[in-house]
């Protein structure tokens, strides 16, 4: 067994035992790319932080339908998305603008997350996957439960209507 | 090579994923075709700019997620509660101290009577099983009076004698994380990973002997219709005391096996679906088993048009002029907490089970709910008392006093006439920096501990305003503790308790900015529903 795959184990054994300061120091050693994953859905701290924490709850809660540690970041990842699919579809889309107001002098960072959200959901979920957080192919195949064909198309074709704007920018 | 096939290759090119012979083909029909070559440059230029874009995302903000959350609602209802501890349950109370004898005696004979009552009713009619097993150790005689096991829970009743002296007893304090009182057998474990025996919550009851006390010992269901519970007791101290160190303690062995059947309860679905001013409430199921009445409901916890959290639905049911309240026989039904979203909860009132009815009219009695929203507030700790304002309360931060192991804030709620909510949400928050060491790898961590304010003076209330002290008062789902001042306690004491990281946890006594995250309120919504029981 590989190093990763023992340490798996022992994470997930930890979160079923409760042992959850484990899972925490996880996400935080994974900060940046979860956190850069769930900004690209919401935006905004607040909601990125609610969505992580309820994403800790869902993870501990069905921790036992996972059945090979070794899938355990690629599962936690399609569960933080999943989750901020959800929270999105229940925010009203004033929420969102009012609570981006705030951090105007962001614009930057604002209009950067415009473009991404402008391209179609399927592929901005691969284009931040691959390039914003830096999973495989194959990984990426396994958090989204789609087939590897898929994935190298929905990239291709993510990476060709951004570049149309910011060909326009 | 058609260029249509390294269109295809392009993307696993850029990510190295090729083998050398592809990668030269690639490259040497890059160098020939123009057409490709821009295509490749293009994808690169995309690429470099989303990656040079998202490397200016600050991740660095603080993530104020934690492990607590999920107790934290528990926690805050548990302290909320714990102040009346003895008014709510004896399963808080692990002994009496002589000052508290006299109130505390008449308050327990009555709620032993009511727990007493309701277990005598199954048994005379003939639900659960009376038993007389006894072991006696150290002059102390434990007998199991009777059983009863349900789908919900199971019941069991002790008693304990003293039979050379005139002691009370009861199971020791839990201890260095041994539990006196345990239980093992054909009990079903709440979840896979925990171990036998388990840990059994209990509730003495009143007897008029002064050497006698009963047990009633609340615990899971049984796995099967039919078999044995182990009871293992090894520890016992004396329950009324003069003083913490009058407390008498006696090892001994008290183990038995008891037999057991499970009695089968009705199940009925019902669809019912209830409007708590926007937040839905759906009642999808009704159990009926001698222990309890469980009520399963699904409930929307967040609403975004009024703001608001709801953290607590209780219910009743009405049967001509009777009501029925929360369960004596039950340990209460699951609780699923979540800050959004839906969450599937149930709520145990007591037992229809002798009745059988065909319909019943369930009461919305409650819904206590928490406004969101989150303010720091930076104090001048030396210059107080300072006013400030959280939605439309003002709220003054009083006093402040250090002692030598601990810091006390005083903090008074607002105090117009109209105020509606009954106690607000205010913490300090402390930051720690853990460093651990697992498997030779050093981890940083940072967690975050909250202190909550708890009210040192305030009102008990009920739906119909103040309630009165007397002898007569216990506890309903429809109290509540309105608060008028709340001390927050930073203390040594309760850092290593909590187990901070740090040595020194004097600078941890100067506090920092205080929070305020919502207020809680309650309703009484008298919601009535008749619902039919039929069974599928």
């Amino acid at each position: 067994m590989t190093t990763i795959n023992i340490e798996n184990k022992r994470l997930v054994n930890r979160i079923k035992k409760g042992q959850l300061e484990f899972l925490l120091q996880w996400i935080n050693q994974n900060k940046d790319k979860l956190y850069k994953i769930a900004w690209s859905y919401l935006y905004n701290h607040a909601d990125i932080e609610d969505v992580l924490q309820d994403t800790l709850i869902k993870v501990y809660e069905n921790i036992h339908t996972l059945k090979k540690p070794n899938y355990f970041e690629t599962w936690f990842i399609s569960i933080l998305i999943n989750e901020c699919r959800t929270r999105l579809r229940k925010m009203k889309r004033e929420v969102l603008k009012e609570s981006i107001e705030h951090d105007g002098y962001h614009l930057d960072q604002y209009s950067f997350f415009q473009e991404l959200n402008s391209i179609d959901d399927i592929y901005k979920e691969v284009i931040v996957l691959k390039y914003i957080s830096g999973y495989s192919q194959e990984e990426i195949s396994s958090i989204l439960d789609i087939p590897i064909g898929t994935v190298k198309s929905r990239i291709y074709r993510g990476l060709r209507e951004l570049r149309e704007l910011v060909k326009e920018v | 090579m058609d260029c249509n096939i390294i269109k295809d290759k392009l993307l696993d090119y850029i990510d190295g994923n090729l083998s050398r012979e592809e990668a030269t083909d690639i490259e040497d029909h890059l160098i020939h075709c123009t057409k490709c070559s821009e295509e490749y440059d293009e994808l690169i230029t995309t690429i470099e700019y989303i990656r040079s874009k998202s490397n200016r995302i600050n991740t660095s903000k603080e993530l104020s997620i934690s492990t607590k959350n999920f107790t934290k609602k528990t926690a805050r209802t548990f302290t909320r509660t714990g102040l009346i501890a003895v008014v709510l349950s004896l399963m808080l109370v692990a002994t009496v101290f002589a000052s508290e004898i006299f109130d505390f005696i008449k308050w327990w004979k009555r709620h032993s009577e009511k727990q007493t009552s309701a277990w005598e009713e199954l048994i005379e009619n003939g639900v659960g099983q009376k038993l007389d097993i006894s072991v006696t150790d150290k002059n102390i005689r434990v007998t199991a009076e009777g059983v009863i096991a349900d789908d919900l829970n199971t019941i069991i009743l002790l008693k304990i004698e003293d039979l050379e002296g005139n002691v009370r007893f009861v199971p020791a304090r839990d201890t260095d994380n041994h539990a006196p009182l345990t239980v093992a057998g054909n009990i079903k474990k709440p979840y896979e990973e925990i171990s036998f025996p388990l840990s059994a919550n209990y509730s003495p009851l009143y007897v008029e002997d002064e050497n006698t006390v009963k047990l009633m010992i609340y615990t899971y269901p049984m796995d099967k219709n039919k078999g044995e519970i182990e009871i293992y007791l090894d520890e016992l101290m004396s329950f009324i005391n003069e003083s913490e160190e009058s407390i008498v303690k006696v090892s001994g062995n008290w183990n038995m096996t008891i037999p057991a059947k499970k009695l089968e309860s009705k199940i009925y679905l019902v669809d019912e679906e209830i409007d708590l001013k926007g937040n839905e409430l759906t009642i999808e199921r009704i159990t009926i088993a001698p222990t309890a009445t469980r009520i399963h409901y699904k409930l929307q916890v967040y609403n975004e048009e009024n703001r608001r959290f709801i953290d607590d639905v209780t219910f009743l049911i009405k049967d001509g002029r009777k009501t029925y309240a929360r369960s004596e026989l039950s340990r209460g039904g699951a609780m699923e907490y979540r800050s959004f979203g839906a969450v599937r909860r149930e709520f145990d009132i007591q037992s229809l089970y002798l009745k059988e009815p065909k319909d019943i009219d369930l009461i919305v009695n409650t819904c206590r709910y928490t406004s969101r929203g989150r303010k720091k507030y930076s104090i001048d700790w030396n210059n107080l008392p300072q006013v400030i304002e959280y939605g439309n309360s003002k709220i003054t931060v009083e006093d402040i006093k250090y002692n030598e192991d601990s810091t006390e804030i005083i903090i008074r709620e607002d105090d117009s006439k109209d105020r509606q909510y009954i106690s607000s949400n205010i913490y300090l928050k402390i930051k720690d920096v853990v460093k651990e060491i697992h498997d030779g790898h050093e981890y940083t961590y940072r967690d975050e501990y909250l202190f909550y304010g708890n009210p040192i003076e305030y009102e008990i209330r009920n739906s119909k305003g103040k309630v009165k002290d007397g002898e007569n008062t216990s506890w309903t789902d429809d109290m509540h503790v309105f608060a008028f001042r709340q001390k927050i306690t930073l203390s040594i004491e309760d850092f290593r308790r909590r187990g901070l990281s740090v040595d020194d946890f004097k600078e941890y006594l100067i506090p920092d900015e205080l929070h305020i995250e919502g207020q809680e309120y309650i309703e009484f919504p008298n919601i009535r529903r008749n619902i039919k029981l039929r069974q599928p």
